[in-house]
């Protein structure tokens, strides 16, 4: 069994700047592979060069087994993509755009099928309407409907959830886990959010500068067990003392500003509230976050820190 | 390969003729005809006793002023009018997708670049012919209508022509050919200018740009400029009214039926064949080497 | 002494020629009217007109008219009118003889024919008249308006009414403006030799006709 995507040595260089660094990446069958970075990280590179837009200065992309580049239009017919904003022909109707897209895709709908395939993205009863009359969120459906008109196996969502407002993010969210539970499909997801990766993908992979920081399950990276606690109390100091002096002393990690930075287990919290409370420190914020997001969090500040990270 | 041409051409062409841009061409050529004949048919006779004052020692007679000359008229002034709705399409079919973000799209299908690039471009041949057939029925068939079929009479620079009225309408059949292939060398450099650019209008208002200096360079008496004369395609743009010219027999009479300077169309021709196959091939080589950013 | 006697001579001989233009006169007015159909050959250098068929219309005593049956015409102005009753239209003129000449084989008669009429157009004729048909069979007509025209007369059929089967105008078309191009052309001019070349040429029309309708009345409209 082939990965659908593998990813080795890849760069892509434009004048000097490194926009990919030598990336390796592995997306299996079934994955929804998370793939996060902060603005210019080089997500977006990567996408495109997966979809044959950007051509990689060095490196070797392998869909479904076989070579990117020597076998591209086969490839390219069993990925479904949306890259940033789905910008599509604002002078023709949804349903036009779907029509044509598939098309170019080597298929042809009826319009029963397109009307289903828009119905789907809950743009059925706007689907002959102009798209330029279409607000953010209706466009990012559309784009959705257009990658996946022709049943892809592979659905590439590059910042699927840009601009929307709660409740599209939430549409969105549901449809990728229907896409991936129901159909079956395997989607590649980027996004700058963790918090967004954290409820629907299966791996992720973590990237900054080009280069990649952290690649994993989502299960060993969301361990709860490395949840991370930042605490602040009225007397930081002296509580800090305190707690080096109980049972919490191995949690206590080393300090990044005057707040209290512990890591436990995500069930040890309620444990360190009710010590808290008996020994009469008193807690201005408490807030507790897993450890990937605490380290995504630093990098995405800037602050380079080596991956500790294992599978 | 599910992709053949034909399919791609059609859909190329579907976007064409959903955009009101393309009806604006039609429209303002429409409107530009109409006006020169409202014109001349208010005010032809001025124009013509104008003309002919020139040759004031000869006795002009007959219907100068007939379709077949208003049509005449009506081309010459539309020399930069028609290039200029032909670029206005032609160099937004790459930058254009690519400024409003749908090449990105149209790029990361299964056809390949090549087969992408020569779609649009037939599509714009295909726009450009109708737009042609378009000028030519209001030039010349409604133009016939409202003024009626007469001799031809055309003073070139050095001399006067006098064509037979049955021996005009397979000139601008040759004509009409011939601004064809002009207008698609044009077209092909706006397509060209367009694989450079990530915007519209930039390619637009560059190649307008090159047809007016090229045109200013063609008229410009100076030796230096007189020397790259012969390589610049304005040049040749103008060689259809070649074919209103005939030869003549050794006591002078035109002959009817032919050409005066067959060779130098057929040159021309070539040199125009010529920059559309270069231009074409430098737009596939571009963006198929292009990283599409946009 | 010499120039007395040439002169003398000439006066003598005046008296003659003037009855033999008279003679030629009256044969002209035989012909009331006339129309006439034939082919137009424009042989000038800076035009390019295909052969045309033309009707020609003439009603004494000064209506003349070439028209064109369809389409364009372009004719040097003036030249194209100047018909043998045109010419001899007057009574009062004086004719002077100038010797003799041979015209396409024929001797004739050449006569300078200097019109009284300070206001007619035509300043001088210089006519080639076979005496013994009455023809005329060259004239050179200078006129103030449109410079000087050659009329070679070919005559067959209508000999009788001294209608020529073939006219020939040639005149000098150094003089003519060549066209500018009015139509917008931006063309290349040829180099200035060339259109020297062209000017200095002798311009050439003429008129093959085929059939005349003689004193069947013509419609004073086709004059207008």
């Amino acid at each position: 069994m082939h990965p659908v995507i593998s990813v080795q040595h890849l760069s892509k260089e434009y004048k000097n700047i490194h926009a990919v660094n030598d990336l390796s990446f592995t997306v299996n069958e079934g994955d929804v592979y998370g793939f996060l970075g902060q603005n210019g990280a080089g997500k977006s590179t990567t996408i495109r060069m997966l979809l044959t837009l950007v051509r990689p200065t060095a490196g070797k992309i392998e869909l479904f087994g076989q070579n990117l580049f020597t076998h591209r239009n086969k490839v390219l017919r069993n990925i479904g993509a949306v890259i940033e904003n789905p910008d599509v022909y604002q002078y023709l109707s949804a349903c036009n755009n779907l029509k044509l897209f598939a098309r170019m895709s080597g298929i042809h709908p009826t319009t029963n099928q397109l009307m289903e395939q828009l119905d789907m993205v809950g743009l059925k009863d706007r689907a002959d309407d102009k798209v330029q009359t279409y607000s953010q969120g209706m466009r990012q459906r559309l784009g959705i409907a257009i990658a996946l008109i022709h049943d892809p196996q592979l659905i590439i969502l590059d910042e699927p959830t840009n601009g929307l407002d709660p409740q599209g993010i939430a549409d969105i969210r549901n449809l990728i886990l229907h896409l991936s539970r129901n159909k079956k499909k395997t989607l590649l997801i980027s996004s700058h959010l963790l918090s967004e990766m954290e409820q629907v993908a299966t791996r992720l992979l973590i990237i900054d500068k080009g280069k990649k920081l952290v690649e994993g399950n989502a299960e060993t990276l969301f361990d709860p067990a490395q949840t991370v606690i930042e605490l602040e109390t009225l007397n930081n100091e002296a509580a800090r003392i305190q707690l080096s002096n109980s049972q919490w002393q191995q949690a206590l990690q080393p300090q990044r500003n005057d707040k209290i930075l512990m890591k436990m287990h995500r069930d040890q919290i309620p444990e360190l509230n009710v010590w808290l409370v008996q020994n009469d420190i008193r807690v201005v914020g408490l807030q507790s976050r897993h450890s990937l997001e605490d380290y995504f969090l630093q990098v995405t500040n800037g602050t380079q820190h080596v991956a500790t990270f294992t599978n | 390969m599910e992709h053949n041409m034909w399919q791609l051409l059609q859909i190329e062409l579907y976007k064409i003729f959903r955009r009101p841009r393309t009806y604006i061409a039609f429209g303002a050529s429409a409107a530009l005809i109409i006006i020169l004949q409202f014109g001349l048919k208010v005010d032809g006779s001025e124009y013509a006793s104008f003309m002919l004052q020139s040759i004031g020692n000869f006795d002009v007679q007959g219907k100068l002023l007939n379709g077949y000359l208003v049509c005449f008229i009506i081309l010459q002034l539309m020399l930069v009018h028609v290039p200029l709705l032909v670029t206005l399409i032609a160099a937004d079919m790459i930058s254009g997708e690519a400024s409003h973000g749908t090449l990105r799209m149209l790029l990361s299908k299964p056809i390949s670049r090549t087969s992408v690039v020569m779609a649009k471009f037939y599509a714009t041949c295909v726009y450009t012919f109708l737009l042609l057939v378009w000028v030519a029925i209001l030039a010349l068939l409604v133009s016939l209508l409202i003024f009626g079929k007469s001799d031809l009479f055309l003073m070139r620079s050095e001399y006067i022509v006098i064509i037979r009225k049955d021996d005009i309408f397979w000139r601008y059949i040759c004509a009409f050919c011939f601004a064809y292939i002009s207008l698609v060398t044009v077209a092909a450099l706006g397509f060209f200018l367009s694989s450079l650019a990530d915007n519209s209008i930039g390619p637009i208002v560059a190649t307008m740009s090159i047809i007016i200096l090229f045109t200013v360079l063609g008229t410009l008496n100076i030796p230096v400029y007189k020397a790259i004369n012969p390589y610049l395609f304005t040049t040749h743009m103008v060689v259809w009214k070649d074919f209103f010219d005939e030869k003549v027999n050794v006591s002078n009479e035109a002959i009817a039926g032919t050409i005066e300077n067959l060779p130098s169309i057929i040159h021309s021709l070539l040199v125009l064949t010529v920059y559309i196959i270069v231009l074409m091939g430098a737009t596939v080589w571009v963006v198929r080497k292009k990283d599409i950013l946009s | 002494m010499s120039v007395f006697i040439v002169h003398l001579y000439a006066f003598a001989n005046a008296q003659d020629v003037t009855v033999l233009v008279n003679k030629v006169k009256a044969k002209l007015d035989k012909v009331n009217d006339y129309t006439a159909a034939g082919v137009l050959k424009t042989d000038v250098a800076f035009i390019k007109a295909p052969v045309s068929n033309v009707l020609t219309y003439f009603k004494k005593p000064d209506h003349f008219r070439l028209v064109k049956k369809s389409g364009i015409s372009v004719l040097p102005k003036g030249g194209i009118s100047v018909n043998m009753g045109l010419v001899l239209n007057t009574d009062n003129f004086i004719a002077l003889d100038a010797g003799e000449s041979i015209i396409n084989k024929v001797k004739t008669k050449v006569v300078k024919l200097l019109p009284n009429d300070e206001n007619d157009n035509i300043v001088l004729s210089t006519l080639y008249i076979d005496a013994a048909t009455l023809l005329i069979m060259k004239a050179i007509t200078t006129t103030k308006d449109n410079g000087t025209f050659e009329v070679d007369m070919f005559y067959g059929k209508y000999a009788a009414y001294a209608l020529p089967d073939k006219v020939l105008f040639s005149f000098n078309t150094k003089n003519y403006k060549l066209p500018k191009g009015l139509t917008l052309d931006f063309d290349e001019g040829t180099n200035p030799d060339e259109i020297n070349k062209l000017k200095n040429k002798k311009g050439k029309i003429e008129i093959d006709y085929s059939s005349y309708i003689i004193n069947k009345g013509v419609d004073d409209a086709v004059f207008k």
